[in-house]
């Protein structure tokens, strides 16, 4: 059992894809019960890092620890991904996913899951074919959630998602929390969500380029997160 | 693993039952129509045994007979092919389309999900041949249900003799099927490792199989030559309905039969070392 | 009800103002129970660590206290009420009067206009 308070730690992470470059040389930490905001323009390596952290993809080198273990079958357990692309079968209904889940994941809670449904407008008894885009990040979103996981990796969760789809999205993200979990939510739509955030790192070509306290660096810099991520990419 | 066994069979139990339905029907069918069949039948065999020259089988039977019974000779490599077919697509669906985000992430080793898959394959390789036997030696029996018992009676005295070697081969055909569909499984993950042309993918694959197939006869007749290892297996039949043992025996050599379990076993822990460790989604 | 904020400037500080302001309209009295970390957060739509550093700023400045296995209440000191009053009107009047500087006007002709304004009927 992990001595401090560190939920997630990551050691000169590095990883390659072929010949490029994906991650150089990470090194962060995530306390239990924070929201980080993973921030960067499309390529900047979020989708890798949380794939490697969820033990989808392998490191050239360095380490990630999550309460002090290697990502494997065991943190798989506790380690809720949230994936921006499709995932389900294409013979599943919403109540198959959830059975599914249920059946999987000790930790999946179908009670809240079936709350989530309903704040989400969602019909259990659809099919999964044919849910709109926007319909099928929050279902996504409520398997990921209904999870009392100790880690939450969000990959995007409001692409592609409508105004009022992306409030319900914020506000279920709010009321799941609990001291107990850390998520890290990676998005380029900085403005909408960075009243969720305690730390905020910023990707930039697979290096870090800002890390620090949200509130921190609002007082610091009088700005906006959204208007210093402007500033950080103003190149790209 | 419950589970696993469960969600495999949700995947793949409609094309399962398509294919099992389908054998009841084409199979019924064609069991209506020998049930037509079986008096001329039996007067064509009269007529053939008494003038093998000058009797013309088109006389007592139509066109149509014959080729049912093709019919459901052709149809029987779908014993083999079936399993083979969706034993395969679960493995790619669950490692190379979309799904394998959800696999990749539920707290379940390799070993437990190939194992649920090959059990599920094992599964639906004995139902659809099962089906296809009873159904087979139906018609069998509705044939010499016109004829005389002492016909019935070779019918089920040749079954009976031939039942432990039929066994013996039956096991061999599931080991064989499910070795098979190792086999992919592993050349399928190791090609994605190997970043080349699809073309010469195939190539490999192609000389991958050869060797494959080079390397089983070659032990097997390693260890099939060694007697030593041979093993005596008593054959049965049945008299009275009493089961009593006959002087032919059937040979098994141990040797070959290690040989392959323990290829089969190294292969499944080769695929699924290298879907848990090297493996990316 | 979702609140409205500055992203500018640190949010933990407008939720205390916020607090603040609650208190002087009288919306919350002395004596009162704050919502928890977590009803608030949801009825804000803001992280609860940012509105638990609120909480503590308020405790801090002595504007609450919260009592063991009871909550977070708003302290019952009247002068607690009077410096909040007096710090928020401060601000404002330094808004003000900076602005009515800039656009030239003396001592004498803003507190003139001033009264003027107030006598108005129609506000």
């Amino acid at each position: 059992m992990d001595l401090t308070n560190s939920r997630l730690s990551v050691s000169n992470l590095t990883k390659y894809y072929g010949g490029k470059c994906a991650l150089k040389n990470l090194s962060f930490e995530l306390q239990q019960g924070r929201v980080l905001g993973l921030l960067g323009p499309n390529g900047s390596g979020k989708t890798t890092l949380l794939k490697l952290i969820a033990g989808l993809l392998r490191q050239k080198s360095g380490e990630i620890l999550i309460d002090g273990v290697k990502p494997s079958c065991g943190t798989k357990g506790c380690t809720a991904f949230l994936s921006d692309s499709e995932f389900l079968y294409s013979w599943m209904k919403i109540s198959d996913a959830k059975s599914y889940y249920a059946d999987f994941f000790t930790d999946f809670d179908s009670s809240k899951f079936n709350e989530l449904l309903s704040f989400m407008n969602l019909d259990e008894t659809a099919f999964v074919k044919s849910l709109s885009k926007g319909m099928k990040e929050k279902l996504s979103l409520s398997l990921s959630l209904s999870r009392n996981a100790r880690l939450y990796l969000l990959d995007e969760p409001l692409g592609g998602v409508d105004p009022v789809a992306r409030d319900k999205i914020v506000s279920a993200i709010i009321k799941n929390y609990t001291e107990n979990s850390s998520v890290i939510i990676s998005t380029h739509l900085v403005d909408y969500v960075e009243k969720l955030f305690d730390d905020v790192l910023y990707l930039r070509n697979g290096e870090i380029a800002l890390f620090g306290n949200a509130e921190d660096l609002r007082e610091e810099k009088g700005k906006s997160i959204d208007e210093i991520y402007r500033e950080v990419f103003i190149n790209d | 693993m419950i589970n696993l066994l469960k969600y495999e069979l949700k995947s793949r139990k409609i094309p399962t039952l398509w294919v099992v339905a389908g054998i009841f029907i084409v199979n019924l069918l064609i069991a209506i129509r020998f049930m037509f069949l079986a008096p001329s039948l039996e007067r064509l065999a009269n007529e053939l045994v008494k003038n093998p020259l000058t009797t013309d089988p088109l006389n007592y039977i139509s066109n149509l007979d014959p080729f049912l019974l093709v019919v459901a000779l052709i149809s029987s490599p779908v014993i083999f092919v079936f399993p083979l077919f969706n034993g395969i697509s679960s493995f790619r669906t669950d490692y190379f389309r979309n799904p394998k985000y959800l696999v990749a992430s539920i707290p379940k080793s390799a070993n437990q999900i190939i194992g649920a898959k090959l059990l599920i394959t094992l599964f639906e390789a004995i139902l659809v041949s099962v089906s296809f036997f009873l159904w087979f030696t139906s018609y069998a029996y509705m044939l010499m249900r016109g004829a005389s018992r002492q016909y019935l009676y070779m019918f089920f005295n040749f079954l009976s003799k031939n039942i432990v070697p039929s066994l013996l081969g039956y096991t061999a055909f599931l080991f064989q099927l499910l070795l098979l569909i190792l086999i992919i499984y592993f050349i399928l993950v190791v090609f994605k490792f190997i970043r080349i042309h699809k073309a010469i993918k195939i190539v490999i694959a192609v000389i991958a199989f050869n060797l494959i197939g080079f390397i089983e006869s070659f032990f097997t007749d390693f260890f099939g030559q060694m007697s030593i290892l041979d093993v005596k297996v008593k054959t049965y039949e049945l008299v009275s309905f009493h089961f009593s043992s006959t002087p032919d025996a059937f040979i098994v050599n141990i040797g070959v039969v290690v040989f392959y379990i323990s290829f089969a076993i190294a292969l499944f822990y080769a695929t699924t070392y290298l879907i848990d460790n090297k493996m990316e989604v | 009800m979702p609140f409205d904020f500055n992203e500018r400037i640190p949010i933990y500080q407008q939720i205390v103002e916020e607090i603040k302001q609650q208190i002087v309209t009288e919306k919350l009295m002395g004596g009162d129970k704050m919502p928890s970390v977590r009803e608030l957060s949801q009825d804000m739509d803001v992280n609860p660590n940012t509105v638990q550093r609120a909480y503590q700023e308020l405790e801090r400045q002595n504007i609450t206290f919260s009592q063991r296995g009871m909550g977070t209440f708003v302290s019952n000191d009247v002068s607690i009420k009077q410096n909040i009053k007096s710090e928020m009107a401060e601000s404002i009047l330094l808004q003000f009067s900076q602005g009515m500087k800039s656009l030239g006007m003396g001592n004498e002709e803003i507190i003139k206009s001033v009264t003027d304004y107030l006598e108005r009927d129609d506000i």
